[in-house]
């Protein structure tokens, strides 16, 4: 599947965003809604130094963190959510072990980085971060992911 | 930046700790040739660095996979129609996804208001009352009637007219002097009955005043003045008939009011001590031996 013109528009990066973090289709939709009205509230506040990009990750990273307390392990979705298109021979199972057993902080830069295809200086900028902890962060993280796709990489 | 050679060798190689740090950049192709080609060499001196490296390409291979995903249109478009103010509003009205300072506040006044409502509006006396009743013991209220203390001065004048007739008061004591000492009280008798008094006493009516010897009625309080010859009668007159009673005596003699300081006694009475009428006049009826007359 090629590069969608929807992936760039920042409501679908918000959902993907909120869902491969939680991995909760119901929480990630209300955060995303959320993140949306206040992505949109900055944007006319700021006007011309409005950052796109800068201002998803700090409104996403913001809300997430609200969030990431009421987060139960218990209520993760088993099944692909059902509001999103999935790649053909796509398995989930190795994202889902991978938020198990990696930090918030390698598993967010790894998904901004490499899912959501955000710059590392953006990245770097939103957080306030220097980029070698950003990539510190990525060669954890991206280790620990390929680690666990190794054995069952593209099989459903 | 040219890598230092210290060494005698000539060159420096790169330890596999740093090695390790610099594996996602040489994945992802952000090192100089130096730096590549130290790490490459790191790696073929290192099975595990090679490893490393196979993950990390494995790990941004499926991301790139990942990142393919998309919003389904119709789910987006329901997401974007869906009235968020109101979800947002009827999340917000969660309590358990408010902060714990508020839902502990939120708690207490709950409980706060439910208590209080108890209080109020369950009737507690009657479960009270029902238990006392359940011991057997009785409550009673009784109204007590006060007697009217302030009475209307007719009302007062009544009363004590009315004491007067059924238990008269002897407070009023009157003297009369009688030029005659052979003054009888028959004379005084006739006057008395006309006026419709009575005479308590009648049984000297007839004898002269000087010779009635009346001593034990006195009080004997003042014997230098020869009160034995002093002469009491009692006469009961109603009240109405009062007036005329003592203006008919005024005429017999010297009628005079008892001075009760000195029992009756003025000075001249004192000096010279002569046979005295005394005239008790009782108001209303004076009972006699429970008898009244």
């Amino acid at each position: 599947m090629t590069k969608n013109e929807s992936l760039t528009q920042p409501f679908n990066k918000m959902v993907l965003y909120f869902y491969l973090a939680s991995l909760n289709e119901k929480q990630s939709v209300e955060n995303a809604m959320k993140a949306s009205v206040l992505f949109q509230k900055r944007q006319k506040d700021e006007k011309n130094k409005f950052d796109e990009e800068v201002a998803l990750i700090q409104i996403c990273n913001l809300l997430f963190n609200e969030s990431s307390q009421s987060i139960n392990q218990k209520q993760l979705t088993i099944l692909n959510a059902s509001i999103f298109s999935w790649p053909d021979h796509l398995d989930l199972t190795p994202w889902r072990e991978f938020q198990k057993r990696s930090s918030a902080q390698e598993r967010l830069a790894v998904l901004w980085v490499h899912v959501l295809e955000i710059s590392i200086e953006k990245l770097a900028t939103s957080l306030n971060l220097s980029e070698g902890t950003i990539r510190y962060r990525l060669g954890k993280g991206l280790a620990l992911l390929g680690q666990l796709n190794r054995p069952n990489w593209g099989v459903i | 930046m040219e890598l230092i050679p210290h060494l005698k060798k000539g060159k420096r190689t790169l330890s596999e700790f740093m090695a390790r740090e610099l594996l996602y950049d040489f994945a992802t192709q952000n090192l100089d040739p130096q730096r590549k080609q130290a790490v490459q060499e790191a790696i073929e001196n290192h099975p595990n660095l090679g490893k490393e490296l196979d993950d990390i390409l494995y790990g941004i291979t499926y991301c790139k996979h990942l990142s393919q995903t998309r919003t389904k249109d119709e789910m987006y478009q329901k997401m974007l129609n869906d009235p968020f103010t109101f979800r947002d509003a009827k999340k917000s009205l969660n309590v358990r996804n408010w902060n714990a300072a508020y839902q502990w506040v939120a708690e207490t006044l709950f409980v706060s208001f439910v208590f209080v409502i108890i209080v109020l509006f369950v009737p507690w006396q009657k479960w009270v009352y029902k238990i006392i009743d359940a011991k057997k013991s009785d409550i009673s209220l009784t109204e007590m009637k006060k007697e009217k203390a302030f009475r209307s001065v007719e009302e007062e004048n009544k009363i004590a007219i009315k004491n007067h007739i059924e238990e008269p008061n002897i407070d009023r004591k009157y003297h009369l002097k009688v030029a005659n000492p052979n003054y009888t009280i028959n004379k005084f008798q006739t006057i008395i009955n006309k006026m419709g008094a009575s005479l308590v006493d009648t049984g000297t009516a007839n004898q002269p005043l000087n010779q009635i010897d009346n001593s034990e009625n006195n009080d004997g309080k003042d014997e230098k003045n020869d009160i034995s010859k002093e002469k009491i009668f009692v006469v009961s007159v109603p009240q109405n008939k009062l007036d005329p009673l003592i203006n008919e005596l005024k005429t017999h003699g010297e009628f005079s009011v008892i001075n009760m300081l000195n029992n009756g006694r003025s000075q001249g009475d004192l000096a010279e001590p002569k046979p005295i009428l005394t005239i008790q006049i009782v108001i209303g009826k004076m009972r006699v031996n429970g008898q009244a007359k």
